[in-house]
Order: C-alpha cells, then sequence, then structure tokens
C-alpha cells in the first residue's frame, strides 16, 4: 500500500502533467487554428494571377492581384538588410572580439536591447521625421528601407553577439595562442561557428520587418502602384495593402488571400531560421 | 588549497608552512612586490645572458586573488624543463605569462616583476604580444582543433604570418605533419575536417599548428593528460625529438612523467616556487620537506 504522502504526490504528479499537456497543446492549438482559418478563408482568392498581376477595381483592390505589394516588401527588405547585416554583424564582431571591457560590452549590449524593444510606430515617425522630411528622401523606398534597417540592426545584433559568445572560448586562446590578429580569428573561426545563428537572427528579424506596416506605412508606402521599383519612389507592401483592404472592408477574399501570403511567407523564413540554427559545422 | 590542507596531517602542515615562510624568505618577497616594470636589472637578481627565459619576482593575480608569489628563476636554451606540482598550484598560470597569453584570460593581470626572453622583457612597452606569441609557441591540455580542414589547420598561423619564400602552401604543411609523425595517417585526407582525427591526431595536429609557426620555445600545458597511454607515449618521444631544435617547457602534475622527459624541474606549491634544478637534485635530493613529499608521492 502506499503511504498518503506519497499517494498524493502522485496525484499532484498526474495532475501537473495533465495541466502541462493541456496549455502544451493551446500553444499548439493557437498558431495552427489562426494559419487554418487565414487559408480556410483565402484561399479561394489565391491563384497564380493573384500573384502577378497588379490590384483592379473600385474601390481598389476589389479584383487583380498583389504583385506590387510583394515586389515592395521585397525591395525593401533587401535593401534594409544590406544595411542591417554589415553593421549588426559588425557590431557583434567588434563587441564579442574586441569590446574593451565587459562593462562597457554589457553597456553596448543593453543599448541594443532597448533599441530593438521601441515599437516599430516609433521607427516609422523617426523614419518620417529625420529621413523623409529632414533628409527631404520623400515617402520612397530608400527612405522605407533604411527605416526597416534600423528596426532591423538591433535584432541582428543581438543575436549574432549571442552566437559568437556561444563559440568555446577555447578557440580563440588556442588561435591567439599562434600570435595572429583577433580579426583574423573572426574571420576564420567565430564566424565559421557561429553563422548559423547568425542566419537565423537574421531571418527573424526580417520576418519581424516584412511583416510590420508601422515602419513603412509614413515612410515608403502608397496605396496604389503599377510595379517597377526605383529608389526615390513609393512602393506598395504587403502589410500596408492588408491594411488598406481591411479598411475598405469590400473584399473579404483578397484581404484573407493576402493575408495567407504574407503568413506563408514568414512560415517560410522562420523555418528557414530553425534549419539554419540546426547546422552542424 | 584549504582542501588539501585538511586532507594531510599535522605534522605535514607543519613542514608545508615552514617551505612556504623559507620560500617567501630567500627571495626577498616585499622588495620585489614595490618594484615597477622595466628593463634595469633587480639588484638581487643577476642577469643570466645564457639564458632563454629568466623570470623576475613575478606576481600575479586573477581580479583580486593573488595566484602567483615571487617567481623566480630561468631556463637554459634548447633543454627540456617540467614545471610540476598539485592541481591549482599556478603552474599553468606560470606557463602563460611566458608568451603573454595570460592576458587573454579575462581578469587575469601581472601585478610586478619581468619576463626576460633572450633578454629582452617581453612585457615592456613597444613589445607586440602577437610577435611574441608567434616566437612562443603554446600547446593546451585538450587539443583543439580549429573548424577547418587538417590542412588549413596546420596552415593557420602561418598563413597570418606569411609563408616563407615560395614554397607552396600543401608541401609546407607536410613538412610539419611529417615532423609530428601524421603524414602518413593523413595524407590521403587533408582536406576533411579536422574534428575527424582521434585524440592523439588531433594533439599532435596542434603541435604541427604550432611548429608551423616557426617557434623557438614551445610550451605546453600538460599536454597528455586527456591522452591514452599509448597516445601519450608518441607524444613523449616527440618531444624528445623536438629537443634538439626547441626549447621546451612542460606542465605536468605527473611526476613519473616529468621525470622522464626533462632534464631540469621546477616544483610549485600554493603560488610559490618552492625548488628548482636539474633533475638528478630535484628528484634525487630535493633541499625541501615540501618537494621531498611531493615526489615521493605523499602528497599532490
Amino acid at each position: 500500500m502506499l503511504s498518503g504522502k506519497l499517494f498524493w504526490e502522485l496525484w499532484a504528479d498526474r495532475l501537473f502533467t495533465l495541466a502541462s499537456w493541456i496549455l502544451g497543446g493551446l500553444g499548439l492549438f493557437l498558431p495552427v487554428s489562426i494559419v487554418g482559418f487565414l487559408i480556410y478563408r483565402g484561399v479561394q482568392a489565391i491563384s497564380w494571377s493573384f500573384l502577378v498581376d497588379a490590384p483592379k477595381g473600385f474601390p481598389l483592390g476589389l479584383e487583380g492581384g498583389i504583385r506590387p505589394a510583394i515586389e515592395g516588401s521585397l525591395a525593401l527588405i533587401a535593401l534594409g538588410l544590406a544595411i542591417a547585416v554589415p553593421f549588426g554583424v559588425g557590431g557583434a564582431i567588434y563587441l564579442s572580439e574586441y569590446g574593451a571591457s565587459s562593462s562597457w560590452e554589457r553597456m553596448a549590449r543593453f543599448a541594443a536591447e532597448c533599441l530593438a524593444a521601441i515599437p516599430s510606430i516609433i521607427y516609422g515617425l523617426f523614419g518620417y521625421s529625420f529621413l523623409v522630411v529632414y533628409m527631404s528622401l520623400k515617402i520612397s523606398l530608400v527612405a522605407g528601407g533604411i527605416t526597416l534597417g534600423l528596426l532591423m540592426f538591433p535584432l541582428i545584433l543581438i543575436g549574432a553577439h549571442e552566437a559568437m559568445q556561444a563559440v568555446d572560448r577555447a578557440y580563440r586562446e588556442s588561435a591567439l595562442s599562434l600570435g595572429v590578429s583577433r580579426l583574423y580569428v573572426a574571420r576564420r573561426i567565430i564566424l565559421t561557428k557561429a553563422w548559423p545563428g547568425i542566419v537565423a537572427a537574421t531571418v527573424l528579424a526580417a520576418g519581424h520587418a516584412v511583416g510590420s506596416a508601422a515602419p513603412v506605412l509614413f515612410t515608403a508606402s502608397v496605396i496604389f502602384s503599377r510595379g517597377g521599383l526605383d529608389l526615390t519612389a513609393p512602393v506598395m507592401t504587403l502589410p500596408t495593402h492588408l491594411y488598406y483592404l481591411v479598411s475598405e472592408a469590400s473584399s473579404p477574399e483578397q484581404t484573407y488571400g493576402t493575408a495567407v501570403i504574407l503568413i506563408i511567407g514568414l512560415l517560410l523564413s522562420n523555418s528557414v531560421a530553425t534549419l539554419a540554427k540546426g547546422w552542424k559545422q | 588549497m584549504d582542501g588539501f590542507v585538511k586532507t594531510v596531517n599535522r605534522a605535514h602542515v607543519a613542514s608545508i608552512d615552514a617551505a612556504l615562510e623559507t620560500a617567501h624568505a630567500d627571495t626577498g618577497y616585499e622588495d620585489a612586490a614595490s618594484e615597477a616594470w622595466g628593463d634595469t636589472p633587480h639588484p638581487s637578481y643577476p642577469t643570466q645572458p645564457e639564458a632563454v627565459f629568466q623570470t623576475i619576482a613575478i606576481e600575479a593575480a586573477y581580479s583580486e586573488r593573488t595566484v602567483l608569489k615571487n617567481i623566480s628563476f630561468h631556463i637554459l636554451d634548447k633543454s627540456i624543463t617540467a614545471i610540476m606540482g598539485p592541481s591549482g598550484c599556478g603552474k599553468s598560470t606560470l606557463l602563460r605569462i611566458l608568451n603573454r597569453t595570460l592576458e587573454l584570460t579575462p581578469g587575469a593581470r601581472i601585478l610586478s616583476g619581468k619576463v626576460l626572453f633572450r633578454n629582452q622583457n617581453i612585457y615592456s612597452k613597444g613589445q607586440d604580444p602577437r610577435a611574441i606569441r608567434k616566437r612562443i609557441g603554446l600547446i593546451y591540455q585538450r587539443p583543439v582543433p580549429f573548424p577547418m580542414s587538417i590542412l588549413e589547420n596546420v596552415l593557420f598561423g602561418v598563413s597570418f604570418h606569411g609563408l616563407p619564400g615560395d614554397m607552396p602552401r600543401e608541401e609546407y604543411a607536410r613538412l610539419y605533419l611529417k615532423r609530428v609523425g601524421l603524414w602518413e595517417e593523413v595524407k590521403d585526407r587533408l582536406r576533411e575536417s579536422a574534428n575527424k582525427l582521434s585524440g592523439g591526431q588531433q594533439q599532435r595536429l596542434c603541435l604541427a599548428r604550432a611548429l608551423a609557426n616557426q617557434p623557438e620555445v614551445i610550451l605546453m600545458d600538460e599536454p597528455c593528460s586527456s591522452l591514452d597511454p599509448a597516445a601519450t607515449r608518441q607524444i613523449e618521444e616527440l618531444i624528445a625529438q623536438l629537443k634538439r631544435d626547441y626549447t621546451i617547457v612542460v606542465v605536468t602534475h605527473n611526476i613519473a612523467q616529468a621525470r622522464r622527459i626533462s632534464e631540469f624541474a621546477l616544483f610549485m606549491f600554493a603560488g610559490t616556487l618552492v625548488e628548482s634544478g636539474p633533475n638528478e637534485k630535484i628528484f634525487h635530493q630535493p633541499e625541501t620537506p615540501l618537494a621531498r613529499d611531493f615526489i615521493t608521492g605523499k602528497i599532490g
């Protein structure tokens, strides 16, 4: 026979196991149901022409496709990454491999974390007042690209710094004991070991940026463009197009279809990030 | 050290204390600690022009904890010197001071003293630590193959410093792989990852990588402690061969190994240098009771 205490401990254990299963199941159920719902409502709208045509009809977007929005979003992200990756990875190399004192490293890291926590609409406002108005870049691909670059920079810096810190100290000591420079060690060993983590952080940052409407709302986006990319001209983007479609409330299929494309893009990029993290040298 | 002292009996504690007292008294600890860096020789330590290394009253600390006290010794050219002592006595710290790699450890500092390498203080201003590390190689306890091919591992340091002459890269790597007896084992897979090698092979690869840098001195920090007996014997035989061309300093807590491979020995205890000299003296007529107890296996 079980003693009283052991009996209750056994039941407490079972209860805890059940609660974990329910909460864990909920965690899985929520994203699956959201994606499932979007696909259920939006799948009719998706066709080849939806991906390759410009929006048509009145109110705009009632018919036609979303090609200019896909193009615009991809161009903005490409431009943003071209800015954020060199600065983010470079900054991480500095902090991880050169950072003069650990207090300075902690301070810079704290600043980057604060920057990463700033709401995206604040980046939008900064981009509008500084880049669009003060620098006279107007509402354009270049202004939006720089704004998204600023948004992604701290995320990539933090992710790359973590990845580099995770590289065994013994590599640095052994390599530096051969009399080589820190940059040489960073280039030939640390980046080789840390790149899966850096790629994962970059893809997650890009996914976050491509889905944010706020930073591009006042810096890069227009309701309609025929497509074609010009650094000095505004573009359509997926999240802002979705925003207009929702506020017009004229075509639920087109709205859900756009959301599905955005979500599929994000799922793909998150999968790439997960794959990259598991990559082994 | 606290834990260790508790395990020995009172008589031993007394002998250890006595030995530490003598060590301090003999070397004038207080004087040396107040001395600033400089190239002028200390009056109580005449320079040894024939020595490769001469350390003068070194003190070192991790953060606030002093780990080395008043260490002075010299090492002769093309000799094998063993640094012995129980775990935590500061022998690895001392080894890292000899090629300016201690400063790579956060918080580690040298408080005072001098390290003369071929009669030049390697810690004086204007000395480039990278140039010193190239001339004085260091082999670690655990072999660390870099995440690249076997070939690139051997050439890692020398690719940075510049290959001498117009020798083809593979030819150069072959020279040093042969030197450590690894060539026959890896010649068909030079472009494969170095991680696939066994522990003993990895340690010999690390040795080839250090030798390819063309150093004058090789420091080894317990190079065999992570290896099996067969691999240990290979490394010990290599050390004996390398003595012809290099000055070698080996840290070990294995008395039998020190006796087998070295000609000179330093015995350290709790951050102080207790005794040093040729093997015949250290192993057969140790002066201090502490060294005698260590050699005979009573402590360690």
